[in-house]
């Protein structure tokens, strides 16, 4: 061998196990990785045909990973050649190389090697090993003879072992990553689980910093998770004593402490993220421990208390008052007709009579009856459909004296108001409040047959958006009224608001539903708790009217004017019963009277009068007329005719917001029927005096 | 019968009476009594001037076969003519031959993919029992692509058949080359006769460059492209040692790169039990690349060859010996050979000298040369690759 040569086949060899070295590791795929390494192997070293055999992990069998030079490579590589252990069974045994260099007839036979046996001329088996287990077999096939030297075997030797620590590493990465796949599915599960679960659930570390928050913790509490993750707990769940509003301290060391789950309480107020609260029941706080049992944080449990039995109580109360409402609005404004008629004769009757006369004291109680009777009228209008409250500005503490010191006479029940100087307004109407305080109190009365006392108490209190009461957020007036009487049970409980619910022989059952109507109107909120034996408390929400600097001026106008000038009045209505009594109170108190059944007469009429130089000082007009134009219909036309016209409107409705309105539509004034002959003639002169 | 290889040559300029010309002069040379009962191959070897679609009418008006394979080349050389302008219209009519034809197209797109798409239908068509396969490739030289497709086909169909070709090439000026089959023409295509014979076939290829620089480890390359060398800017080191090992070319590397190159291109070691090189021509430098035609694989060691009349010429008797070989006592009746066109750039006389001794091998059978663009072929009895500056050369028996 001359020198020039020497050098040039350690050059070779040096660059060929310089370039096959540098080229392993370079893919985390086996199948490319083995590819390479092969494709190097007979390229740089010169053989034909080669394969890799690879022991699968799971079935411990050789499977081709890689061919090349084969016919058909891919349908061999596709195949699972267990079968084909050429050379296996021996390397198994002997551990070494298997070098071929010569081929007998037989030999050749032994090779399942698909089309090629009679080309082959000469073969190495090579055993991969790592850590002297046999992981796979690199073979390698020449189609001459003598190809494989002792040098170029220990060459290919060491470059095996290279390859082996590479296939070993790819083998840990593999499943690794079948791991991490495994455990990502895993999380991925327990993460939809978490948060399509309807409980709410908060998870943290040991630190008490938040590591997981589902979608309905993140509802309740009105954190986000990108917020919340990272914080410590109290700032998320923050809860406090309903009473003194103080932060609860929730066992949180102790638990990490004993490692053992605790249960935080129920019916706690939370204090959600926009400062709101909330109402929940805690289930637990457990911690969660790690394979070592050692705890690595907490998992909390919580749920929002939302009453369903009170909300759906609520729902039938409504639909009940409802149909209640259509029935009462249907016979209330005929009903309200007839009474006026009644009480206008009455009140006739009586201004004729002297009040020591007998039938006076007779027609006095009749009075009385009818009153009563329209009261109830007016208590079923309120069911009706619009029965909108004529609200004003009135203070409720004042409402309350008067109408306890109205139920309370002559009985042995004693009342006591605890209400603040300070007590703020409310903006509704005075006699639909005063019914319902007058109907709670009549009841808590009637609840102490033997005596008592009834407390009242008044407080002003602000509403968040999430007070526990369906009322939105905003200043009311809290309305207590607590009785010392039977009590309720709980059972019945939930029928007193129902109509015609009553224990009483001569109940009608209608005064809390009907109560519950009127606070349902003002946008309030009336509930009840009640023990049976001890007493009953029912609590009144009212919206604040905050304006306290306005003045509030109550009508008691009282004096009642005799001297009555000659004045012309027009009356409008189409029954003959309202007609004639109206007719006659006026003329018996100095008026000149004409009427008029419906809209055309009346404008004719007034026109008539406008045209003769006597033109009518005052219009009353009924509002509704049957299929027929009526009061505010008509209004605009004796406007065209004269803009100063002086009118009064009457209704039996208080359910059209017209009414609410009627200044705006030209009318001076509004006669509620039935009215009282007081009623009328003071509107009458307020109308006619300015 | 057996088989019967006739060539013909036309340098008429149009592409129609060329092909006329050229497949008359062949059939002339074949007893017409022959064609009924045999398979007929027709290789069209064609310059760039002439438009394939005349090419291939002209040729079927002649002779009936659905057997016609060409492809644009740099020139093309008989046992008496080379010429790089013209048509060479080659025959092969047998009855002992099966011809199977293809055209894989978008080869540069993904040549992996399409050249697994060849070895498929080869295995599809090739017997299982043992007969003599020779795959005959002409493919489109786009840099990097022919690697692959040898490798590929090599990897699948592996050493059951034999593989020639060589690269559509256009002297140098590198303009669009077709190739085609039948009546398939295409750009960017691998163009692939598969010939089955019951009688020997021999290929080999050799070069006669040799190293002249120490080892250079290719730190840095993708595909045919080197980056670096010896973790240096690979032009630079390329530069620094021609520059040092031939004074003349100082001035001009920079300018003249391709021509400085022909002379120095890159070799990568065969084999460890080789003393022989696959080589790597450089075609340009770009941003301090060397561009090669063909892969250079990373970490792979190279080192700058030359070579001179006697050292080219000495490789070609060994060669055709080894050939000849192959075919054990069967006569050569005809030879197809691949020839680089860079090599016949450097010295036509060696061309005319190495087509005397290849006649001289062949006893005077007909040659069907062309002047190709990277050559397809295995060195000794290695696994085929895709060579530059060398000759792959097959003998048919
Ligand atoms: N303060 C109270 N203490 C005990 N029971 C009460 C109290 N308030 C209401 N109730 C119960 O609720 C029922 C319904 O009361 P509601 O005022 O609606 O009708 P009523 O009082 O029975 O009839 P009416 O109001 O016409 O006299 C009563 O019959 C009674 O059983
Ligand atoms: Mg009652």
């Amino acid at each position: 061998m001359s020198r020039p040569y020497f050098i040039d086949q350690k050059i070779r060899d040096l660059s060929v196990m310089y370039e096959i070295i540098s080229s392993i590791g370079t893919s985390l795929d086996l199948k490319k990785e083995s590819d390479n390494f092969l494709s190097k192997v007979l390229k740089r070293f010169g053989y034909d045909i080669g394969s890799i055999m690879l022991k699968d992990n799971k079935t411990k069998l050789f499977k081709f990973i890689t061919a090349k030079g084969y016919f058909k490579t891919d349908e061999l590589i596709e195949k699972e050649y267990t079968f084909d252990k050429l050379g296996i069974d021996e390397i198994i045994l002997t551990k070494k190389t298997i070098i071929k260099n010569q081929l007998t007839y037989d030999e050749r036979k032994l090779i399942i090697l698909p089309y090629l046996q009679d080309k082959v001329n000469s073969y190495a088996f090579v055993p991969i090993f790592f850590e002297n287990e046999l992981i796979g077999l690199l073979r390698l096939f020449s189609l001459s003879k003598n190809s494989f030297s002792e040098r170029q075997i220990k060459m290919i030797e060491s470059l095996t072992a290279k390859f082996a620590k590479t296939i070993n590493h790819i083998h840990i990465m593999e499943s690794l990553k079948e791991t991490l796949n495994l455990f990502l599915d895993e999380k991925e599960k327990l993460f939809i689980t978490l948060q399509s679960i309807a409980d709410s659930v908060i998870t943290t570390d040991i630190f008490r910093k938040i590591t997981f928050i589902n979608r309905k913790a993140e509802e309740i509490t009105g954190w986000q998770s990108k917020e919340a993750l990272g914080k410590d707990l109290t700032e998320v769940f923050k809860i406090i004593d309903k009473k003194n509003e103080k932060n609860i301290e929730r066992g949180f060391e102790s638990l990490i402490k004993s490692g053992e789950p605790v249960s935080i309480g129920n019916n706690l107020t939370l204090i959600t993220k926009n400062k709101s609260k909330k109402i929940i029941s805690t289930g637990v706080c457990a911690p969660i421990k790690n394979r070592t049992g050692d705890i690595s944080g907490t998992v909390l449990i919580f749920n929002e208390i939302i009453d369903k039995e009170l909300r759906d109580s609520e729902f039938i109360r409504a639909k009940k008052l409802e149909s209640l409402g259509l029935l009462a609005g249907g016979i209330a404004h005929d009903f309200n007709n007839l009474l006026t008629a009644i009480l206008g004769n009455i009140g006739l009757a009586m201004v004729n009579l002297p009040p020591e006369h007998k039938t006076y004291s007779r027609l006095k109680e009749a009075e009385k009856a009818s009153l009563k009777a329209r009261d109830l009228v007016t208590q079923l209008l309120t069911f009706s459909k619009g029965g909108e409250p004529m609200k004003k500005i009135l203070s409720p503490s004042q409402l309350l004296q008067d109408t306890a010191n109205l139920v309370l006479l002559g009985s042995n029940v004693q009342c006591n108001f605890k209400i603040p100087n300070n007590l703020w307004h409310i903006y509704a109407d005075e006699g639909q409040i005063g019914q319902v305080f007058h109907n709670i109190l009549l009841n808590s009365c009637q609840a102490m047959p033997s005596g008592g006392i009834i407390e009242i108490k008044c407080e002003n209190i602000s509403l968040k958006t999430d007070s526990p009461f369906p009322l939105s957020a905003g200043q009311y007036v809290k309305i207590i009224i607590k009785d010392t009487g039977i009590g309720i049970s709980s059972e019945n409980l939930l029928k007193i608001f129902d109509p015609y619910y009553t224990t009483k022989p001569k109940g009608t059952g209608l005064g809390l539903s009907i109560a519950y109507a009127i606070i349902k109107k003002h946008e309030g909120y009336i509930t009840v708790n009640s023990t049976l034996g001890k007493g009953t408390e029912f609590t009144i929400y009212l919206p604040a009217y905050k304006k306290i600097s306005e003045e509030i001026t109550s009508h008691t106008a009282e004096q009642f004017t005799k001297n009555i000038k000659k004045l012309k009045i027009l009356v409008m209505d189409d029954e003959d019963l309202i007609l004639n009594f109206i007719e006659d109170a006026l003329k018996q108190l100095g008026y000149q009277v004409q009427c008029t059944k419906n809209s055309i007469e009346t404008i004719q009429a007034y026109n008539k009068a406008l045209n003769s130089g006597e033109p009518f000082d005052l219009v009353i007009l009924d509002y509704t007329i049957p299929g027929e134009a009526g009061g505010k219909e008509t209004i605009n036309k004796l406007l065209e005719i004269n803009p100063s016209l002086k009118a009064i409107i009457s209704s039996g409705y208080s359910d059209d917001p017209i009414i609410n309105e009627y200044k705006q539509v030209g009318f001076k004034g509004f006669l509620k029927k039935p009215y009282k002959i007081k009623e009328l003639l003071n509107t009458i002169e307020t109308i006619l005096s300015n | 019968m057996g088989t019967y290889i006739s060539t013909g040559v036309s340098a008429l300029p149009d592409p129609y009476l060329a092909a006329n010309e050229g497949i008359r002069n062949a059939l002339t040379k074949i007893n017409p009594n022959l064609f009924d009962k045999a398979n007929k191959l027709v290789i069209s070897l064609i310059t760039q001037e002439y438009d394939p679609y005349w090419i291939l009418k002209g040729i079927k008006e002649n002779i009936d076969t659905s057997n016609i394979i060409g492809f644009t080349t740099a020139g093309f050389f008989t046992n008496d003519t080379i010429l790089t302008k013209g048509v060479l219209i080659a025959i092969i009519i047998s009855d002992e031959m099966e011809f199977f034809l293809n055209l894989e197209k978008n080869l540069s797109k993904d040549p992996k993919t399409v050249s697994y798409q060849l070895a498929k239908k080869i295995t599809e068509i090739l017997p299982v029992d043992d007969i003599n396969a020779l795959l005959i490739l002409m493919p489109d030289a786009i840099s990097s692509t022919v690697s692959v497709l040898v490798e590929t086909l090599y990897d699948f169909l592996g050493a059951k058949i034999k593989y020639v070709g060589g690269g559509s090439g256009d002297n140098l000026r590198f303009l669009k080359t077709f190739q085609f089959t039948n009546d398939e023409i295409a750009s960017d295509t691998v163009a692939s006769a598969l010939i089955l014979t019951h009688k020997p076939i021999g290929i080999s290829v050799y070069h006669g460059w040799q190293p002249i620089s120490p080892p250079f480890v290719v730190t840095k390359a993708k595909g045919n492209i080197i980056y670096e060398l010896d973790w240096q800017n690979a032009f630079d080191v390329y530069k620094d040692f021609i520059e040092n090992y031939d004074k003349n070319v100082i001035n001009y590397i920079h300018n003249e790169f391709a021509k400085t190159a022909i002379n120095y291109p890159l070799g990568i070691s065969l084999n460890t039990n080789s003393i022989n090189y696959i080589v790597r021509d450089l075609i340009k430098t770009i941003n301090g690349s060397l561009v090669c035609v063909g892969d250079v694989p990373e970490n792979s060691v190279i080192r700058i060859m030359t070579s001179n009349y006697a050292d080219l010429i000495s490789e070609v008797k060994p060669a055709l010996t080894y050939t000849k070989k192959q075919l054990y006592n069967n006569h050569p009746i005809g030879a197809l050979v691949f020839y680089c066109v860079s090599r016949y750039l450097l010295s036509k006389e060696l061309l005319l000298e190495e087509i005397s001794l290849i006649k001289e091998a062949l006893g005077n059978a007909p040659i069907i040369g062309c002047l190709s663009f990277g050559e397809i072929g295995s060195i000794e009895s290695s696994i085929p690759e895709y060579h530059n500056k060398s000759v792959a050369i097959c003998f048919f028996s």
